[in-house]
């Protein structure tokens, strides 16, 4: 099929170009309670091609492009067809020149793994968890895929890399007042059995809590701790307010040698990207485009030191390219998270989904789980909102605790004051 | 213009049932779903433009059987004459292994009957006014330019300006024992969306566009560029609304997200099979003030979600799910109905081939009623109209909702004060909000520009709407 792409990208006279080809197989399980709904596993087989057209206007050098997917069981009239239809449309496109990935050639390594037996470790790990007194599994779904690509380029570029992707959801209940339940997505590499088994066993004793939970009162102006996912999601607003194409399209406003954060007292964010963090289920040796991702420190102690992207923004923005990454990490803070809970607070590990808005700093989210600390109780509560904007936050303080979630390594927790707090 | 069905298809039918009849020998159930989607999206920004295919563009095949105890599926997208045999034993082995791996680990198969049939074949080709191939791309990208120059001209503070339209054909074919059907038809949406800047408060504007519409949507976005621009001015001189209880006005836009959110995933059956839906509780009760009938189907409206079949072969029903305030039922997929021993409503839906089907929504929409707007506000002492959203999230099992509102007008003593509060985090319990409902307005509304996820994945393509709704709503 390569073969077949390249002889009529020469033959439709297309001398810069990008392809991109991915093999997915998986193995997928649906299970309700105890049972099994459904099984699935799939094969499927995709190419990307992107082709550039360069041209000049009044002495200033564009380049073009359009990317097309392209089926392995198409024909040649209709391989020859869409890249004559993408050779047109990049013709339209008038972008501000810029390179793309020097050539290099690199067979990126990973341990391989039998899907079955990655499968097995997975249906064992959430089907051998014991129920807790009063919450259980209601249902769960897991994908354990391999991904295999490799990117070429018209400059002679030639990598390939492979991946594993583990991908657990899990719905717990737990029955009190009334029946109630948590949603949980947990996102790895390799499977590992044992952190699965933590996971979900940790879920189940935070339904029971909620189980009991009240509804949140009108705590107003409270101050507020971020467990878990919602402290992705903040620490995501800062890493794009210093992605190269933020900045180009100034929607961010950090500038080199600057502070990001407000006028918030507190800790100050110290953020790196990285090519790889252990068990991520993101990430890989290079970008989309090929190019070889580095680790960088992006933020110290709150100022930006670099900027980071792609080839394409860094060379608009005359920067050295760091790649697109999409793992970061974040320095640890001094308290810890149970100082953090000394005073009075709110602390929500679970929002019906944290609004996080990268162009206008606006935080929200309804409360799916929350403990109310009055100075001498902690009692679980659910309902209610907190809403803030990140850039008028009065402290911010990150905790000593560090966990992966997701593509995020750093503070587990984060005490944050300056939201509001909705309630009955 | 006449939306053609798939040649790609087309040609792979005989070779299909021939897959068929090979796993039939196996297995007592056997159907293949075959998708070819294709579409473009063209995207013209303050800095820079970019062309390529559209973010749901797929070409691959589902089979799905049943091996006597359940269901197993197999998604692959590389097919000739050659390979059948192969493919056939792939998925024969496949479901195999799966069915020996799960009885080893003692795990047992949720009962879910073998699906029964009926004759049936479909062939459908819709129509559209302008097809997206009648414009060149370079023509469609000097549109949105122009639109792009209009909004920054408009204001020194527009600081980045954002124009898309994208086409999407859906070609389909469903294969079973019993069913052949194909369909082929076209959406389209279009975003306008216009970030301003003034001292360090940075808001933006958006407004967005869809329909079973080819390029004619071009025309309707050219129409509301100012508008856009002068949300996205206002927005910048708005407040954060002290939180409390309100009298609200819902605009079309937001009572369809309220539907969506509370009465749509609520009502998605696979949840009654896992026991996740409180709604099952409530069938044949009051859920929502008398004022209310609700609505979701792929027949009956034309917008993005209306197709002729779904994603599992049934054909699209119209639902009505409350009627005036009175929960009646649910929409499902076939598996769960066969599990629940109730009818297929046409609502199985897969983001792709390569994902599995579920219950999903399709149109969802509360029906308009008896009201004027201007009675609904002049009726309001204290209070605001609610207009667009950025996102919403739902609680089935706990009747919670969240909506993200772009922003509220303030009324007072039945007029606008001119205050404007944004965002507007709207919270609450389903019943309460939906009992609370005292006017509703006869307009009537759909939007279907952006996508709805199960949990937080399985992408499909739904709209909501409905007329404007006064309410009692939490706001934050």
């Amino acid at each position: 099929m390569i073969e077949k792409i390249m002889k009529l990208l020469k033959s439709a006279g297309v001398t810069c170009w990008k392809l991109r080809e991915d093999l997915v197989e998986s193995e997928e399980f649906f299970f309700i309670k105890t049972k099994t709904d459904i099984g699935r596993a799939k094969k499927v087989k995709k190419f990307e091609l992107t082709v550039y057209k360069d041209f000049e206007e009044n002495g200033e050098k564009y380049r073009g492009s359009s990317a097309v997917s392209l089926s392995p069981i198409m024909n040649s009239d209709e391989l020859k067809d869409s890249i004559k239809g993408a050779v047109m449309a990049a013709g339209f496109v008038k972008n501000p020149w810029y390179p793309i990935v020097p050539p290099y050639t690199e067979n990126f390594l990973s341990p391989e793994y039998e899907l079955e037996d990655l499968s097995y470790d997975v249906v064992t790990a959430i089907m051998g968890q014991k129920d807790h007194s009063s919450a259980w599994i209601n249902s769960a779904e897991a994908f354990i895929s391999r991904n295999t690509s490799r990117i070429m380029n018209s400059e002679g570029l030639d990598v390939s890399f492979s991946r594993y992707k583990t991908y657990i959801e899990t719905i717990v209940s737990a029955s009190g007042k009334e029946e109630v339940e948590l949603y949980d997505q947990f996102l790895l590499s390799v499977p590992k059995s044992e952190m699965i088994k933590k996971r979900i066993s940790k879920m189940l004793d935070l339904v029971e809590e909620r189980s009991n939970a009240t509804s949140t009162p009108s705590l107003k102006t409270i101050p507020v701790i971020l467990t878990g996912e919602p402290v992705k999601e903040v620490m995501r607003y800062y890493l794009m307010q210093t992605n190269a194409n933020l900045k180009y399209n100034k929607i961010s406003e950090a500038n080199i040698g600057q502070s990001v954060q407000g006028k918030e007292s507190g800790d100050k964010i110290t953020l790196y990207i990285l090519p790889e963090v252990e068990n991520s289920y993101y990430g890989g040796p290079v970008d989309n485009d090929g190019f070889k991702i580095v680790s960088k420190k992006i933020l110290d102690n709150s100022v930006l030191k670099n900027y980071w992207g792609d080839m394409r923004y860094s060379y608009y923005l005359d920067i050295n390219p760091t790649g697109g990454a999409t793992n970061f990490k974040v320095s640890p803070g001094n308290l810890s998270t149970n100082e953090m809970r000394e005073n009075r607070h709110l602390e929500v590990t679970h929002f019906s989904a944290v609004d996080v808005d990268e162009t206008t700093g606006d935080f929200g989210g309804e409360i799916r789980l929350g403990w109310y600390f009055d100075g001498s109780k902690r009692i679980p509560v659910y309902g209610g909102s907190v809403t803030g904007n990140l850039k008028d936050l009065k402290s911010l303080y990150l905790s000593k605790e560090t966990e992966l979630e997701g593509n995020y390594f750093g503070p587990c927790s984060l005490l944050v004051e300056g939201f509001n707090v909705s309630g009955e | 213009m006449k939306v053609y069905k798939s040649m790609f298809l087309e040609n792979k039918r005989d070779l299909l049932k021939k897959l068929i009849g090979s796993l039939k020998t196996d297995f007592p159930y056997v159907s293949v779903l075959g998708t070819d989607v294709n579409g473009k999206q063209y995207r013209v920004t303050t800095t820079g433009i970019s062309v390529g295919d559209s973010r749901w563009m797929e070409r691959g095949f589902v089979a799905r059987v049943h091996d006597g105890t359940g269901y197993f599926e197999y998604s692959f997208n590389e097919i000739d004459e050659g390979s059948i045999q192969m493919i056939s034993e792939t998925i024969k082995s496949r479901a195999r292994f799966f069915r020996e791996k799960m009885n080893s680990l003692g795990i047992e198969s949720v009962h879910a009957p073998l699906l029964k049939e009926t004759e049936e074949k479909i062939d459908f080709e819709d129509r559209v006014e302008s097809l997206p191939d009648s414009c060149s791309p370079g023509e469609i990208i000097d549109r949105l330019s122009k639109m792009k120059d209009r909004a920054h001209a408009m204001s020194d503070e527009v600081i980045n300006v954002m124009t898309v339209i994208e086409n999407v054909n859906v070609q389909k074919l469903f294969l079973s024992g019993k069913k052949e059907l194909s369909q082929s038809y076209i959406w389209s949406q279009g975003y306008l969306y216009v970030v301003a800047r003034r001292d360090k408060k940075t808001k933006y504007g958006i407004k967005s566009f869809s329909g079973l519409k080819g390029l004619e949507l071009l025309d309707e976005m050219e129409s509301c560029v100012d508008g856009v621009v002068e949300n996205a001015h206002m927005l910048l001189s708005a407040e954060r609304i002290e939180p409390g209880v309100y009298d609200v006005i819902c605009s079309p836009s937001v009572a369809g997200l309220i539907a969506h959110e509370a009465f749509g995933h609520g009502v998605e059956m696979d949840m009654f099979v896992k026991e996740r839906a409180k709604a099952v509780e409530y069938l044949g009760k009051e859920v929502a003030s008398e004022l209310v009938t609700m609505h979701d189907g792929a027949a009956g409206v034309r917008e993005v979600s209306s197709y002729v079949f779904d994603d599992e072969g049934t054909p699209a029903k119209d639902t009505i799910i409350i009627d005036e305030g009175i929960l009646k039922r649910g929409i499902s997929d076939i598996i769960s109905a066969s599990v629940l021993d109730s009818e297929s409503t046409g609502n199985g839906k897969r983001e792709s081939f390569e994902r599995k089907a579920y219950a999903r929504m399709t149109n969802t929409y509360f029906s308009p009623g008896k009201d004027k707007l201007e009675d609904m506000i002049a009726s309001i002492d204290y209070g605001f109209l609610l207009e667009d959203y950025y996102s919403g999230m739902e609680d089935p099992k706990n009747w919670g909702i969240q909506c993200v509102i772009a922003y509220g007008k303030e009324i007072k003593n039945g007029k606008f004060t001119g205050r404007v509060v944004s965002p507007v985090m709207m919270t609450g319990y389903v019943p309460t909000l939906l009992k609370s409902i005292s006017m509703v307005s006869d307009d009537f509304e759909l939007s279907g520009s952006g996508a709805c996820g199960k949990g937080h994945k399985e992408a499909v393509k739904v709209s909501a709407g409905g007329p404007y709704i006064k309410a009692k709503a939490r706001l934050g």
